[in-house]
């Protein structure tokens, strides 16, 4: 509750999670807001932004809205960003405790497997799995969960080591509690502080990933999405670099929320970055 | 030195489990794939029988069982043989050294940029901690955190080649210029601003923050303390004495973005058509040729491997307590 | 009248009035002390007291929080808090300069010794690098360091505790100061090392004819190296004295507890039974007292005690005085007035 007061005094938290809130509500209104498919054609191609009331972002080569792009676009960002992230974080922090908390053999073998991973490039991964299992938003969730886990992991695993020895964890085994229950209900909410911090940049992490896969025609096709807007948009860059500027600034402005977020939620949860 | 070359076969040692997971798990990835090099081949060809493609699997050994497979793959990656792209029609580790100098020119341009601005921000961020000029730095690294490469080099196109007219806006030389000595090398570097700047901004930004952080820890040692009590300039302090101790974290975090310096390298050579493996494994997805990308994976996780050792070294040279871990 | 306080004649060094703050805390109260040439000034007091404070105000190297409130600090005929930065950077390690407590973190890791004791000599004399090494070596040679012309390469983790405080000191020496402040030098070392490093600090200060300000929190080490001893609590001087006079005779309730604290010295006092050789309480406990900052932790203390603040004055001779009107002795009222 200390933390909660700090981060809402501290104007970059602040900044941050009005920011990602006005991006995540934009997202849940969106059918609402815009209804029908943001795919269709609503009006005559290339109108410029802030020239037709009707359509304030202007249209694309297709006449579609762009504003109405945009709004969808948020929709597979939010999803994607935090669906994967959530994947990423359910394995990392399982494979951490065990490797953390179980320590020796199991230990060296997850550590192992951890820099396997992070030898691959992450990007390129991605992409290799996401064309492999043919582009959709549950592939490309999977796929990105699947490159970042490794770094949740690292996290708690160091975490963990530090903690197994504490006075409270002993305390617990000495009333003899399982392993479960040490690892979730002792531990694993002392840890929590910095796999929160964490879980916001990948999150940030995950919409670029997401964005960039669809720049390259790698989303799922259905749907719209800002990177596939900038990838279509791109032919036109001579011509119209709106339909480029203006998804990708949707996408910073959502990205920088959550870096915003995460700067905030860093300074209150962690003590010693405190007043520097 | 001798420690230095110890450090080195140490990790080298240490890198070959690593390099043999990475290798099963490309060959099993390889066989995830839908379709093989034949199906690729008969798709292009447009026409194809049953025996033909049956002649073709029997050619690349595709009707072999997975174990055989596997290990005609390690056959050959010990002949650094990855295989032979139909579509390219050339064995797939010359595809790749062909578009691997660039690749490597791109992210070592990057990287450079990345780590001489990144640590002259921090270090700057870091002098003038809390103050103005701290928090507005602070700000810009924190939007070069926030922009994806692909976008910022877009906007830079519009910038300064639609606009300005001053850089071009893809390729990594004029074609057909025939240009030689100084013109030509002015030449490559005007293409390899633009693709460099983008691929590098979210890079300072990582290693701006990094060093901010790093210096502000070290300004608390006692030998900082002592430096200053010793009479030497505040440069003098910050350069030799903070600095040279703030950078070992750097040198961990930096081989630790090689593959991610990779990955950003796939999506802005193709923004810019920069002839590199970035553009060969997308042009490998669309034409479904999954020889050719697995190959790319494969020689990207053997790159990072290398890096990291050498990042060993570095730490070993760097960091004179590094060899009695 | 001023009062004439020993020492004060053409000193080294002279603290007049010393207030050191760290934020709303006052590490530093008051405090004024001197140091002539070539004489060692032990200044001795428990943790906490400021102690470090004051060694580290002298060559204005407090860390960002602290911060000297009032007060002078002379150093020959230069006002210290008043000279400008680029004067200052020329006295530390030059005229002045310091060897800390922790010889373990005092020197970077990175950088062989050698490198870090002939940056030091480059940093205020215009000499070629081969001359700041052969420099280097000569030092290490006079702080004992053996085969110095191969170990000037080492790093510092290659080296025990001992070496390193070594090393400090010849860091510290290299450019001839007139005032060495040892800030606890030898606390973080083994029993057997400490007389080493001492006796060597006490050889170059005569060599060298340097002012050495020593800070411990151990008596037992003044007995044998300090001339004078400044015996400070809660950032006051309580008792000052030449070295032979307050061992023999010491006035402050502080002091005798000190005393009774080291080993060495508790043995020759003759201290009543069943008190114990500590002292109870801390040095916290003054933080909001009006009178005596000792008061709360005084066996002796009155009640005008918790309501007076004593300054240090004359007792008995001219070179002792203490800051404590109930033991002191009978001509301790007429000197003051």
């Amino acid at each position: 509750m200390k933390s909660l007061g700090l981060f809402l005094r501290n104007p970059t938290g602040l900044a941050g999670s009005s920011l990602l809130l006005l991006v995540i509500v934009a997202a849940l209104l969106a059918p609402v807001l815009f209804p029908g498919d943001p795919l269709d054609m609503a009006t005559t191609p290339f109108i410029w932004p802030l020239q037709d009331p009707a359509f304030p972002l202007g249209s694309d080569s297709l006449g579609r809205d762009v504003l109405a792009g945009i709004v969808h676009g948020a929709r597979v960002s939010v999803l994607i960003g935090f669906a994967s992230t959530f994947v990423g974080v359910v394995i990392g922090t399982l494979v951490g405790a065990c490797a953390g908390y179980f320590g020796g053999r199991l230990d060296d073998l997850l550590v192992r497997l951890m820099e396997v991973f992070q030898t691959f490039p992450p990007f390129l991964l991605i992409i290799v799995l996401v064309s492999i299992a043919e582009p959709s938003v549950a592939t490309i969730t999977a796929a990105i969960g699947i490159v970042s886990w490794p770094t949740v992991a690292r996290l708690v695993r160091a975490e963990f080591r530090s903690l197994r020895e504490r006075d409270f964890v002993l305390a617990a085994r000495g009333l003899g509690y399982g392993a479960a229950r040490i690892v979730f209900l002792e531990i694993l909410p002392n840890a929590a502080a910095p796999i929160i911090v964490t879980t916001s940049v990948m999150v940030a992490t995950a919409i670029l990933n997401e964005s960039a896969l669809s720049f390259l025609g790698l989303g799922d096709p259905n749907l719209v999405s800002w990177g596939s807007m900038i990838g279509a948009g791109r032919d036109q860059l001579r011509t119209a670099w709106y339909l480029v500027a203006l998804p990708g600034a949707a996408l910073v402005i959502t990205v920088l929320s959550l870096n915003l977020f995460g700067d905030g939620l860093n300074d209150a949860l962690n003590p010693r970055a405190r007043g520097r | 030195m001798a420690r230095v070359l110890r450090t080195l076969r140490r990790t080298a040692w240490q890198a070959i489990p690593t390099v043999i997971a990475v290798v099963v798990i490309d060959f099993f990835l390889l066989r995830l794939a839908p379709g093989d090099a034949a199906d690729a081949l008969a798709a292009e060809s447009g026409s194809a029988t049953e025996e033909t493609m049956a002649a073709l699997r029997a050619h690349f050994g595709l009707d072999q069982p997975a174990f055989v497979q596997f290990l005609s793959y390690i056959g050959n990656l010990l002949h650094f043989s990855l295989g032979f792209s139909p579509l390219y029609n050339m064995p797939v580790s010359r595809l790749i050294g062909e578009r691997l100098p660039g690749t490597l020119l791109l992210m070592a341009t990057a990287l450079s940029l990345a780590l001489l601005i990144g640590i002259t921000a921090g270090v700057v961020m870091s002098m003038f901690a809390g103050r103005l000029t701290d928090r507005v730095l602070s700000v810009i690294a924190l939007l070069f955190y926030s922009v994806p490469g692909f976008w910022i080099g877009l906007m830079l196109i519009v910038l300064f080649s639609v606009r300005l007219g001053w850089l071009p806006s893809g390729g990594a030389e004029t074609i057909g210029a025939g240009l030689t000595g100084w013109p030509w090398l002015l030449d490559r570097a005007r293409h390899l601003i633009l693709p460099a700047v983008s691929l590098a901004l979210f890079f300072i930004a990582i290693y701006a923050r990094l060093v901010r952080a790093s210096m502000l820890e070290v300004r608390d040692q006692d030998y900082v303390r002592t430096a200053t009590a010793k009479g030497l300039s505040r440069t003098a302090v910050t350069l030799r004495h903070m600095l040279w101790n703030a950078l070992l974290p750097v040198t961990t975090v930096a081989g630790m973005h090689v593959g991610a310096i990779l990955g950003g390298a796939v999506v802005v050579e193709t923004v810019f058509s920069w002839p590199g493996l970035g553009r060969l494994a997308f042009e490998a997805v669309l034409k479904r040729d999954f020889s050719v990308l697995l190959g790319i994976l494969l020689l990207s996780s053997l790159l990072v491997i290398a890096v990291n050792v050498l990042v060993d070294l570095l730490q070993a040279w760097l960091d004179p307590r590094i060899a009695l871990r | 009248m001023p009062l004439e306080f020993p020492g004060r004649e053409d000193p080294l060094l002279d603290v007049r009035d010393l207030f050191i703050s760290f934020g709303d805390n006052a590490a530093v109260r008051g405090l004024d002390f001197t140091i002539r040439r070539g004489e060692t000034l032990a200044l001795v007091g428990e943790s906490g007291c400021g102690k470090s404070a004051t060694a580290l105000s002298l060559l204005r190297l407090l860390p960002p929080a602290g911060r000297v409130a009032g007060g002078s600090i002379r150093f020959e005929d230069r006002d210290i808090l008043r000279l400008p930065e680029n004067e200052m950077r020329r006295l530390r390690g030059g005229a002045i300069s310091m060897v800390f407590q922790e010889p373990m973190t005092s020197l970077n890791p990175v950088l062989p010794i050698g490198r870090q004791i002939t940056e030091a000599i480059r940093s205020h004399e215009r000499v070629s690098a081969r001359a700041a090494r052969a420099r280097a070596i000569e030092l290490l040679n006079l702080v004992r360091i053996p085969e110095a012309h191969r170990r000037i390469d080492d790093y510092p983790h290659t080296l025990s505790g001992g070496m390193r405080q070594r090393v400090m000191i010849a860091m510290a020496v290299a450019c001839r100061p007139r005032l060495l402040i040892a800030d606890e030098p030898t606390t973080a070392l083994d029993v057997t090392i400490q007389a080493q490093v001492l006796e060597l600090l006490d050889r170059l200060r005569q060599d060298l004819s340097m002012g050495l300000l020593l800070i411990t929190h151990d008596l037992g080490l003044v007995a044998d190296w300090a001339d004078r001893v400044v015996v400070m609590y809660a950032g006051r001087k309580c008792e000052e004295a030449p070295v032979e006079t307050l061992l023999r005779a010491p006035l402050h309730p502080y002091t005798s507890g000190l005393m009774a604290c080291s080993p060495k010295l508790a043995s020759g006092l003759h201290f009543r039974q069943g008190r114990l050789p500590e002292i109870g309480g801390s040095v916290a406990s003054a933080a909001d007292v009006a009178g005596c900052l000792f008061a709360p932790r005084c066996a002796s203390a009155r009640d005008a005690c918790h309501a007076v603040r004593p300054d240090a004055k004359p007792a008995g001779s001219r070179d002792h005085l203490l800051a404590c009107p109930v033991h002191a002795p009978a001509d301790y009222a007429i000197a003051c007035c």
